[in-house]
């Protein structure tokens, strides 16, 4: 279960628990994200994936256990030396998370005047870029729910992304996008990493684009995680593991049963 | 008995947890208040929401209670044969008392409501955790500008309460009950004080207003993530914050006697 450990953790979690009431949801999780790599998190339904993102965002404490972002220590960590990490993360929520009453472009701007401190004309430029980065050139007017479901998905890429952080946790970027947009969003995230040597922890239930992007896989399962490149664990020892990855390796009887009872 | 006294004891601990929380709460948003940038823009958009959602409740309200005021005063004084004095029973009751109670109580159902269920939904959908992890404190971009314009639109919507409620009170005593249009307006002018009154009534206002924005952001900021939190505290934002303005009422006038 131990994950071995690597040169350079850009994100560490030591012995994290959390429990809800009696739902044990993480149960002495050890996983580091690397420096400048992709990691994906992979995981059923209801195994942890957004509270994974929640605790390392700091908007969650959990109850026992070390999380560590660029060194600095996020639990119990003072209001001030909070936002100096967060000042190092930019998040995507499952659900965008884009402030209703705020027009897109007004939404992009929020980072980039609150965090950064830019100028008017200069963050014009930059939301117009980034607009265009995610394919949603001429939105800028629009309110989030006169957007699409995989509209909003974008747009908060686009606002977690504008403030070019070090690190960016995204949750599920591309659940209910349409397959030539998933295209275009990977070589996106690819492109940031690349250029901006952005590290990058995403949670997804898209496999093609997991296996196709990931430096490391995270599978969250049973409190505990499985980490391992994509090779490694889509070879495994343990079968669950790789049916989670491998459809074509679900259990032939599966389909057949299915038939049967209709 | 026991088990009585017990559970009567975890619930007074539990109130003034709640009460420590909201003085707590207090602090950050008057911290909010003092912390560059200050807002003005939001704070002027969130002024003019709260005066568009209670300005017409509020001028009805205050008509329809002027005239209550004037039939009632007028049945009341003619016994007295003093129905001259129409004009400041109306005006002081409604300046000391009927003004900023029930503008307060008005303004509570209507816009503070709003503002609890706004915040709240912002809760429900990430979008304040969304704003903490862009590293803006959402007290003081979403909580303050709303609790501001609670306390800078109370003592305006007070007042125009007021001065509809004394319109009221003159139609029915003046325009269909009779009473001499030049009496009413002069027992008014002369019996009504600017500085205990006037000021008093504003100050009560005032009061009810940090009241009501209090009561409404905190309520909101706090609430559950979901769909039944935002409605609980929709519901405890009115109840809460009316039976506190009432309360409040009788300790400013028995302590200051506005
Ligand atoms: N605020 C909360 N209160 C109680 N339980 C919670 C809370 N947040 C999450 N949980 C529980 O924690 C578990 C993990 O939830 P989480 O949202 O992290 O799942 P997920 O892996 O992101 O799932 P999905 O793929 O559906 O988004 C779930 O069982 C959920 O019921
Ligand atoms: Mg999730």
């Amino acid at each position: 279960m131990d994950p071995s450990p690597l040169p350079d953790p850009h994100v560490q979690l030591r012995g994290v628990r959390l429990a809800f009431g009696r739902r044990r949801v993480f149960d002495g999780l050890d996983c580091d994200f690397e420096r400048g790599s992709i990691c994906v998190l992979l995981g059923g339904s209801g195994s942890g994936k957004s509270t994974l993102l929640r605790l390392v965002g700091g908007l969650l404490a959990p109850d026992a256990g070390r999380i560590a972002v660029a060194g600095q220590e996020v639990v119990g960590s003072s209001w001030r030396e909070l936002r100096e990490i967060r000042n190092k993360l930019g998040m995507m929520f499952q659900g965008g998370a884009l402030l209703d009453s705020l027009s897109v472009y007004q939404n992009l701007a929020l980072p980039l005047r609150e965090r950064l401190r830019m100028r008017e004309p200069e963050i014009a430029a930059r939301i117009q870029l980034q607009l265009a980065a995610v394919g949603l050139e001429g939105t800028e007017s629009l309110l989030p729910r006169q957007l699409s479901g995989g509209m909003i998905k974008r747009a908060a890429l686009a606002r977690a992304l504008i403030s070019e952080p070090e690190i960016l946790l995204c949750d599920e970027p591309f659940s209910g996008l349409d397959p030539l947009t998933v295209h275009r969003i990977e070589a996106l995230l690819l492109e940031v990493n690349e250029s901006l040597g952005m590290t990058l922890v995403l949670s997804s239930h898209h496999i093609p684009s997991t296996l196709r992007m990931a430096d490391r896989l995270l599978l969250l399962m049973d409190g505990g995680a499985v980490a391992g490149t994509p090779q490694e664990l889509l070879h495994h020892g343990d079968a669950r593991i790789r049916e989670f990855l491998d459809e074509d390796a679900a259990p032939a009887g599966a389909h057949a049963s299915r038939r049967s009872h209709s | 008995m026991a088990r009585l006294l017990q559970r009567l004891g975890l619930r007074c601990l539990g109130i003034v947890e709640q009460l420590g929380r909201i003085a707590l709460f207090a602090l950050s948003l008057s911290r909010a208040v003092l912390s560059p940038p200050a807002r003005p823009g939001r704070v002027v958009q969130e002024v003019f929401d709260v005066g568009v959602l209670s300005l017409v409740i509020v001028c009805i309200s205050g008509a329809a209670v002027g005239m209550v005021l004037g039939l009632q005063g007028y049945n009341t004084l003619i016994r007295f044969g003093a129905e001259e004095s129409l004009g400041a029973v109306v005006g002081l009751s409604l300046i000391r008392e009927l003004g900023p109670v029930l503008t307060g109580l008005l303004v509570t159902g209507r816009a503070g409501s709003a503002m609890a269920a706004e915040i709240a939904t912002m809760v429900a959908t990430e979008q304040l955790d969304g704003l903490r992890m862009m590293s803006v404190d959402p007290v003081h971009l979403v909580a303050m500008p709303k609790a501001v314009a609670m306390v800078v639109a109370m003592p305006l919507l007070s007042a125009l309460f007021i001065v509809c409620a004394i319109f009221g009170g003159y139609v029915a005593g003046v325009e269909i009950l009779g009473v001499d249009s030049g009496t009413y307006f002069s027992s008014l002018e002369s019996s009504v004080d600017f500085r205990d009154d006037v000021a008093g009534s504003l100050l009560k206002a005032l009061v009810f207003g940090v009241v009501v924005g209090l009561i409404a952001t905190y309520r909101g900021y706090t609430s559950e993530p979901t769909s039944a939190g935002v409605s609980a505290s929709t519901t405890a934002t009115v109840v809460v914050s009316s039976v506190t303005i009432l309360v409040f009422d009788y300790f400013i006038t028995a302590l200051w006697g506005v």
